[in-house]
């Protein structure tokens, strides 16, 4: 079996536990037919069902899927992420066009650009831009 | 009609129609920003105004801010509205392909299409649709809406189990939050902030424009990047329009019956236009939507477009407004002591046609706005990818706080960033989620309602005709792709079946 | 988000390019209020749904001109925190500080309806009343060319056909919603709910007969009664609206049901008196404002001014009320 089949297994796995959390859902209201359980329901049994389908034509397919994806860099990713959920979380705590500088800050050095002069002026830039239009122009306050 | 005339081509009037238009088209093209919210911080200012300028102002946002979201959507595939969720399809791959200023000129003038067209129906019969409108009870619109989400097999790329597990999800996406009939609330895990759902517009940022930049991120782009694409001003021939002329006409229409119908949506009309597109092409043809072709932008841009004047149509004759946005013009026009409804085009026809007016005028006004903006937006693709990544990923998040100031969408953005992300990863196609998303609460709360009407009896989704119709091509479109796929695979591949490419 | 002293960082970092926009950096200093000279900078009117709906327009309208009344002539801006129904802007006027700086405005949902259901941080006695601002009864509307022409006949059908008889709302567990299940509970008489995703839909599918009556805002229905293409049956609220003095109350048919869709300001629990009379005495000349009066008319919306003893009051009946009925439908334990 090829790796891919482990987003089935996840989502299997994920499936069931909704199905455990629509069976905690209030029972059907007399008048009201369908309970708040009903629909939930019927799309989780599609999506088991559709995950059994995909991992038996992942079973049977012969023919090795093309290959020729690129392998998942899976530190970068963990990097990439990590750096927006710390930029989403210190906007609870902290002035947002710092957490702002330096999320584009860090973004551009993680894709590459070298030039200093580049970094500085195309992060000071943008959060200029960004306070002028949301906070001045459209008064939203972060 | 010298008095309709007077009223329009006043200087004032024709001022901020154009303000209008221009607004509605930067605040559509922003990411976080729509049109809605242009339009509700408006209305004060309208206050002061004479009747018809205050209108026209609205009018003008409402037909820019149907626009503008295509022009980020294939710049920097950020749809910044959802109706411009289906144009990214085609729009950002031809952008990729160099083909921006293209793309971009067939957006505008497909908006502009069904702007016109859609008035034109408006103007001629717009009583004799509203009725119609009305007959779309709770089984038809659970009809309409399972007939949307058939349009999967379309836009989900080589794997249709996958598509289809895709927009299963999205179904299930849908379901957090309030219950549309009983108010228990689900799968909220004791966040106030699931109570009302997943908040669409950041998830569909998260979606398609976060989880672009983490791909990006994840395979490095630097150098390489930055030469393949040069903005060129591509300007398209009349002639070449002209031979586009069935798409055009076919996704006016689509979309301007969508718009008539209350509740639906922009992006339903252009998902479904699309579809109907892809439907008509050759086969040959077929199997090249989604990888950048004119067809595929017109088709969504015009019918989303075209959603105004038929939105449009309900809301005057009946005073029944269709979606969020025709509600706040409602609200607007009560402000200015106008109530919509029959006894409007009888007691105040001036105005009604005024109104007609100015709304050829904004989307002229459009026309002029897009085609002069695309001349220089089309260089945002100049801009080398690892400095503007970082910008809209910013734009994003910011966007997506500035929608209801609640840092919770930030967080939704996100996750859907890492989700869209990961699908893609493992070639699960994204549209099919949109779909889901957007159809869920449509087919789930109908199909209850419908079923309360009728006491529990499933006749009625086949005893009346326009529910039975829908209900009918939908089950079609779901088989038989589904066996198509299944036996292509079955037998080991051996010419495995391409009818349906996406990204 | 806080304004903290990261704020006067950040601002010194950024000043070189943001000196043409740093006028609202000066307002941080010495926020220790002393009630004596509030307000000493803009106030925040949080509003809990999204731009454009009756709440925000009414806000607005307000807060357009209410720099005329505030003392020292400051301004109130609206800022809009939709989602949950209204609670999560309601929460976040709970959650603020008691300075007068923030207070929101809020409805008879997220007040009195969302504390039973969805287990909310704040209830009607955890925060302060201001005043309430409008309020607007519902009526029950059906197609004018329905058999009932009076409520008489209507309960009569009702009455003899249980079940039968189906009525659109505008959302589960909304006021309207919870009038009926009150009326039903008292009278017996079953009814079949069709909850839509607002009035407009509601109203729609009566047109198009896919429901026989709908309960909404008097407001709502007006333009459609007016047409001729509907009839109010009854008036669900508490006081009858213009244009509607003949359609009867429930309570004056001997059925105990009087609820309107109130609209107030609250401010957080904990805020000095002298703010909040500031505040309320400020506000009220701003209801009475023509323009704002005018606003409101054109609208439909009634002003309804309310002091805020009787405000808590009438939040404490809904509260109280809201709950036997919930608890009574079993929508609640």
């Amino acid at each position: 079996m090829k790796k891919e089949g482990f987003v089935n297994v996840i989502l299997l796995i994920f499936s069931f536990f909704m199905l455990y959390m629509v069976n905690q859902l209030p029972a059907t209201n007399a008048t009201q037919e369908l309970g708040p359980g009903f629909f939930p329901k019927l799309i989780l049994y599609a999506i088991i069902a559709f995950n059994i389908l995909q991992l038996l034509i992942l079973f049977f397919s012969k023919k090795q899927d093309d290959s020729s994806e690129s392998e998942f860099r899976f530190g970068r990713f963990l990097i990439m992420t990590g750096i927006m959920a710390a930029y989403v979380f210190s906007l609870y705590f902290i002035d947002y066009k710092i957490g702002t500088f330096l999320l584009i800050f860090s973004l551009m050095v993680l894709l590459g650009v070298k030039s200093y002069k580049m970094l500085f002026s195309v992060t000071v830039l943008s959060v200029g831009a960004i306070y002028l239009l949301f906070e001045i122009v459209l008064n939203v306050h972060i | 009609m010298e008095q309709v005339l007077a009223q329009v081509l006043d200087l004032q009037t024709l001022m901020l129609v154009f303000i209008g238009v221009f607004l509605g088209v930067v605040f559509s093209a922003i990411p976080g920003l729509t049109a809605t919210m242009g339009i509700a911080l408006l209305i004060p200012y309208t206050f002061t105004l004479p009747q018809v300028p205050a209108i026209s102002m609205l009018l003008g946002i409402y037909i820019g801010g149907m626009y503008g979201g295509a022009i980020t959507a294939i710049l920097i595939r950020t749809p910044g509205t959802p109706s411009a969720a289906a144009t990214l399809l085609d729009g950002y791959p031809m952008a990729e392909k160099g083909q921006a200023g293209r793309a971009l000129n067939f957006a505008t003038i497909g908006s502009f299409v069904g702007g016109i067209i859609s008035c034109v129906i408006l103007i001629l019969i717009a009583p004799q649709l509203a009725e119609f409108g009305l007959r779309f009870g709770p089984p038809e619109y659970f009809a309409l809406a399972v007939f949307g989400l058939s349009i999967v097999g379309t836009v989900s790329g080589k794997n249709v189990v996958k598509g289809l597990m895709v927009a299963a999800l999205g179904l299930l996406i849908a379901t957090v939050g309030m219950d549309p009939i009983g108010g228990v609330t689900r799968f909220t895990f004791g966040s106030i902030n699931l109570s009302s759902g997943v908040a669409f517009i950041p998830a569909l940022i998260g979606l398609f424009a976060v989880s672009q930049v983490i791909k990006e991120v994840e395979q490095k782009v630097t150098k390489n990047n930055q030469l393949k694409i040069k903005f060129q001003k591509q300007s398209v021939s009349l002639k070449e329009n002209l031979s586009y002329w069935k798409e055009y006409i076919r996704s006016a229409l689509i979309g301007t019956f969508v718009g008539i119908i209350p509740g639906t949506g922009t992006s339903i009309a252009t998902f479904l236009s699309y579809n109907e597109s892809k439907r008509f092409a050759k086969p040959a043809r077929r199997k090249e939507y989604g990888t950048g072709i004119p067809e595929g932008v017109i088709s969504t841009e015009t019918s989303n477009n075209a959603v105004t004047g038929g939105a449009l149509i309900p809301l005057l004759t009946l005073g029944i407004p269709g979606d969020v946005v025709t509600a706040v013009i409602l609200g607007g026009l009560l402000i200015q002591g106008i109530t919509p409804g029959p006894l409007l085009f009888q007691n105040n026809e001036t105005l009604v046609y005024s109104l007609f007016s100015t709304l050829i005028i904004a989307n002229i006004f459009m026309l002029l706005i897009g085609l002069f903006a695309i001349r220089f937006v089309g260089k945002i693709v100049d801009v080398p990818k690892n400095i503007l990544l970082p910008i809209v990923v910013t734009l994003c998040f910011i966007g997506s706080y500035s929608l209801s100031n609640n840092l919770f969408d930030v967080w939704i953005a996100l996750v859907f960033g890492v989700i869209g992300f990961l699908l893609e990863k493992f070639k699960y196609p994204l549209p099919p989620l949109i779909l889901g998303i957007i159809l869920g609460p449509i087919i789930e709360a109908n199909l209850r309602r419908s079923l309360i009407g009728s006491s529990g009896d499933l006749s009625i989704f086949a005893t009346r005709p326009i529910t039975a119709i829908f209900l009918g091509i939908a089950l079609l479109s779901f088989i038989y792709p589904l066996i198509k796929s299944l036996v292509g695979r079955f037998k080991d591949n051996a010419k495995a079946n391409e009818d349906i490419t996406t990204r | 988000m806080k304004k903290l002293v990261m704020k006067k960082l950040a601002i010194i970092g950024f000043a070189a390019m943001l000196a043409a926009g740093c006028s609202n950096g000066a307002e941080e200093s010495g926020s220790s209020a002393s009630s004596a000279d509030y307000p000493e900078r803009d106030i925040d009117i949080i509003v809990p749904y999204a731009p454009g709906g009756t709440t925000d327009t009414a806000s607005r309208a307000l807060s357009s001109v209410i720099s005329e009344y505030l003392p020292n002539g400051y301004n109130a801006n609206v800022v809009n925190k939709e989602g949950g129904a209204g609670v999560i802007g309601t929460t976040e006027v709970f959650n603020a500080k008691p300075d007068g700086y923030k207070i929101g405005m809020t409805t008879v949902g997220p007040m009195t309806i969302k504390p039973h259901t969805d287990n909310t941080a704040y209830t009607p006695e955890t925060i302060e009343p201001i005043m309430q601002v409008v309020a607007t009864p519902n009526v029950l509307v059906v197609q004018n060319d329905a058999p009932w022409q009076t409520y008489e006949e209507w309960y009569e059908y009702a009455e003899s056909n249980p079940g039968e008889f189906s009525y659109g709302t505008s959302g589960a567990g909304l006021t309207q919603h919870i009038s009926m299940e009150a009326f039903s509970t008292q009278t017996g008489v079953e009814l079949k709910h069709v909850p839509f995703e607002g009035g407009a839909p509601a109203l729609a599918a009566l047109l198009g007969g896919h429901v026989q009556g709908a309960l909404v805002q008097t407001t709502e229905a007006m333009p459609h009664i007016e047409s001729g293409n509907m009839r109010a049956l009854v008036n669900t609220g508490s006081f009858k609206t213009e244009g509607l003095e003949d359609v009867p109350l429930l309570s004056e048919k001997g059925v105990d049901v009087a609820s309107d869709v109130w609209t107030g300001l609250i401010a957080p629990q904990g805020t000095p008196q002298e703010i909040i009379d500031v505040l309320h005495d400020s506000f009220k000349k701003a209801l009475e404002d023509p323009k704002v009066v005018e606003t409101f008319e054109k609208l439909g919306v009634n002003p309804a001014y309310a002091g805020p003893d009787e405000f808590a009051e009438i939040m404490q009946k809904d509260y109280d009320l809201n709950e036997e009925v919930l608890k009574a439908a079993g929508i609640i334990q």
